[in-house]
């Protein structure tokens, strides 16, 4: 009896750090950033989310197609963010030439602050009013969102070729836009 | 649990010496499968389910407050390492806590399997064949009659037929059962704790419980994001949660306005417009405190309420850095209630307010309170800090809680600046360092948002379980046998009994009633009882 009890535990210790490893992955701790790349292979439809601005202006992301677009997920009321919005603006500013659009989702937020936030940080690239996550949700199926800070990189064609999870790195997401911006312009579909 | 009497029953008539031969694997493996689904076992088992989960509310759970687990462990730095190491703060998704339910499930279906075999055999073969004696019936009786032998078994088979009996007649005696549904529940109690345990196991794994806070006005995504509170199981799919959205409309709450139990809610319901599949469709619904949201498996309950103060924030630039409604929460039945304010991106300096919401205002002896919880005499007092809100450092914090270490309380005076604001009024930092509007009140609610797939498994578990205890309970098995004999002398002699198949034996009086109605001298000649 007791053996078995102790069998049974031990293969369930087992399975579940299997099931742990996978936990943590999804899991935002400030500082590390999973990262998730997809090849050009596998990746799916592209991702269109239309909606307004912080100014009430339309927005859509089909209007950055041909160029690689960095979507950041972000709201004033997010720690992190604040982390992380320094080194997008700048690399925003610096790739602007070099075919890279930065765009963000700004999700539950008030837009006053939102732009006081970008206001602060000096962040020139548009952003999605989003308060109930509805542009999140297109990413559903494909890379979905499940944390704010996430940072999600589209290919020239608007297909989602990389996610990262929590506070984007600097040198990580450069990697990730150079590959993007390597990648053959007609799409390497095979 | 049958498997006991069942080998009692068959081992001693084994050919087998009492000397048993070494046991192989598949020996050991026939003990150790036969001791586990024992009753005794499963017992054990439930009893060590049972005290498996006291931890689980003696100690901090990280599921549900994985702020006191933190407290704990600054509480106790060395006994808290090996207490999280074997789990006693995810109790319910410890190995050791998964392992005894799984042999307690293993053991139960053990049991309940081979009795729901041997049950459905029973009720095929019907009634066994007349004992050769029925000394072992507690009730018996016998007497003669000059009636045909044939004539009698007749009458006793309608008779019993009659009183639902399930009979089997043969050329001199009639068997007849009844009550047989005393086996169906009994059984039906076993199986029925195994689907509340397998029912409660779903629910566990594939379940969530999130809540989220949603003012008047604004709406809610079922994604990951939007919640504010989310406890799920280990196998739920955080990324595949039911799509759906609603907006609230309005909140509205009424309450009793005299009487000794001014005050009290009577009623709140929540006005929402919900999109069921996202598809930009949406559909009016009304959610009450007992009348959640359905949709799919995922239910929307209306648990709690209170106000959201708009205000609009102007830095020391003249600028709006904040817009629109803070949500206070509620410190008592009056909706007396605290919040801050957090204005991260003011400048020059970082603002940050705190105070009290107070929907009927009073502010007699014991200090500023609410004694109504409509809106009779809205104010907002606040106080006022300036500095660093230590937002920037990377570490999360509460929306709910203003965290001063690195800020400095605004004083006039020599005094804290506090002011107390109607709807309109503004309240101006000195040394121009900003100002903050109250610009109106809206009402928020509290949802909680559950997916319990194992729910309706275990109610309908728990149905069975009460109905298979009663009919275990109060449904008596008994068999009557009524065997004949002709008498040399033209007489026939009829013998009658009846004996409980369980512990509760046959009704009292029932075999005289029936032997009485075939023929047998009734009062002068009382059944004999052992």
């Amino acid at each position: 009896m007791v053996v078995l009890a102790v069998a049974v535990t031990g293969a369930l210790m087992w399975l579940r750090g299997g099931v742990s490893d996978a936990e943590d992955a999804g899991q935002v701790v400030a500082g590390t950033s999973p990262v998730a790349e997809i090849p050009p292979g596998q990746r799916t439809e592209p991702v269109d989310v239309s909606g307004t601005d912080l100014d009430g202006n339309p927005l859509s992301l089909a209007d950055f197609r041909g160029d690689v677009v960095v979507v950041n997920v972000w709201g004033s009321w997010c720690v992190p963010c604040r982390e992380e919005a320094p080194m997008l603006s700048a690399l925003s500013e610096e790739l602007a030439g070099r075919g890279v659009s930065f765009v963000g989702i700004d999700v539950r937020d008030n837009v006053t602050a939102a732009k006081a936030f970008e206001n602060r940080y000096g962040i020139t690239y548009p952003s999605f009013d989003d308060p109930q996550a509805r542009a999140v949700l297109a990413f559903q199926g494909t890379v979905p969102v499940q944390a704010v800070p996430s940072t999600i990189v589209l290919d020239r064609q608007g297909r989602v070729a990389a996610r990262i999870i929590g506070v984007a790195e600097e040198s990580t997401l450069r990697a990730l836009v150079d590959t993007a911006l390597a990648e053959p312009v007609t799409g390497a579909t095979p | 649990m049958s498997l006991e009497t069942e080998r009692a029953r068959s081992e001693p008539r084994s050919a087998e010496p009492i000397r048993q031969p070494r046991l192989g694997p598949a020996g050991w493996a026939r003990w150790a499968w036969r001791r586990l689904t024992s009753m005794r076992t499963a017992l054990a088992l439930l009893a060590l389910l049972a005290l498996a989960a006291v931890p689980g509310s003696l100690l901090p759970q990280r599921g549900i407050s994985p702020a006191d687990v933190a407290g704990f462990r600054e509480r106790y730095p060395t006994v808290f390492p090996w207490l999280d190491r074997l789990g006693f703060f995810e109790v319910y998704s410890a190995p050791w806590f998964a392992a005894v339910y799984l042999l307690l499930l293993v053991s139960l279906t053990g049991c309940v399997l081979p009795r729901c075999r041997q049950l459905w055999r029973g009720w095929r073969a019907g009634p066994p064949a007349p004992p050769p004696s029925l000394a072992r019936y507690t009730e018996r009786q016998a007497w003669t009659t000059t009636r045909a032998a044939s004539d009698v078994l007749a009458q006793a088979a309608t008779e019993l037929r009659r009183r639902r009996f399930r009979v089997r007649s043969e050329p001199d005696a009639v068997t007849a059962e009844k009550g047989g549904l005393r086996e169906l529940g009994n059984l039906s109690f076993h199986l029925s704790l195994l689907v509340l345990l397998v029912g409660v196991a779903v629910g566990s794994l594939y379940g969530f419980e999130g809540r989220v806070i949603v003012v008047e006005g604004a709406g809610f995504t079922n994604t990951r994001t939007q919640y504010d509170d989310f406890v799920g199981g280990p196998w739920v799919d955080e990324t595949n949660l039911e799509p759906f959205a609603f907006t609230l409309d309005s909140f509205s709450a009424r309450y009793e306005t005299s009487g000794p139990q001014t005050g009290t809610p009577r009623d709140f319901s929540a006005k929402i417009a919900y999109d069921a599949d996202l598809d930009g469709d949406s559909r009016p619904f009304e959610i009450r405190v007992n009348r959640p949201l359905v949709v799919g498996g995922t239910k929307v309950f209306l648990t709690g309420n209170g106000y959201a103060v708009d205000v609009t924030v102007r830095d020391g630039s003249g600028e709006p850095v904040f817009a629109g409604p803070v949500v206070f929460l509620p410190l008592d039945g009056n909706l007396t209630s605290d919040g801050v304010i957090k204005v991260p991106d003011a400048r020059p300096v970082e603002l940050g307010f705190e105070g009290l919401f107070l929907p009927t205002a009073s502010f007699e002896d014991t200090g500023p309170r609410s004694v109504f919880p409509q809106l009779l005499e809205p104010q907002l007092l606040l106080n006022a800090w300036t500095g660093d809100l230590g937002l920037s450092s990377g570490t999360p914090q509460s929306v709910y809680v203003l965290d001063t270490s690195g800020m400095e309380q605004v004083m006039v005076d020599g005094e804290p600046f506090t002011q107390a604001l109607r709807v309109g009024e503004t309240m101006t930092l000195p040394g121009g360092q900003g100002s903050v509007t109250f610009d109106g009140v809206s009402r928020f609610a509290n949802f909680q948002i559950a997916y319990d797939p194992g729910k309706e498994i275990s109610l309908v578990a728990a149905l069975l379980l009460l109905a298979g205890l009663t009919a275990s309970l109060t449904v008596r098995h008994r068999r009557v046998v009524v065997r004949v004999r002709p008498g040399s002398d033209g007489t026939t002699s009829v013998e009658a009994g009846s004996l409980g198949l369980t512990r509760l034996g046959p009704p009292s009086g029932e075999l005289a009633r029936i032997t009485t109605t075939i023929g047998a001298p009734a009062a002068d000649d009382e059944p004999t009882k052992e």
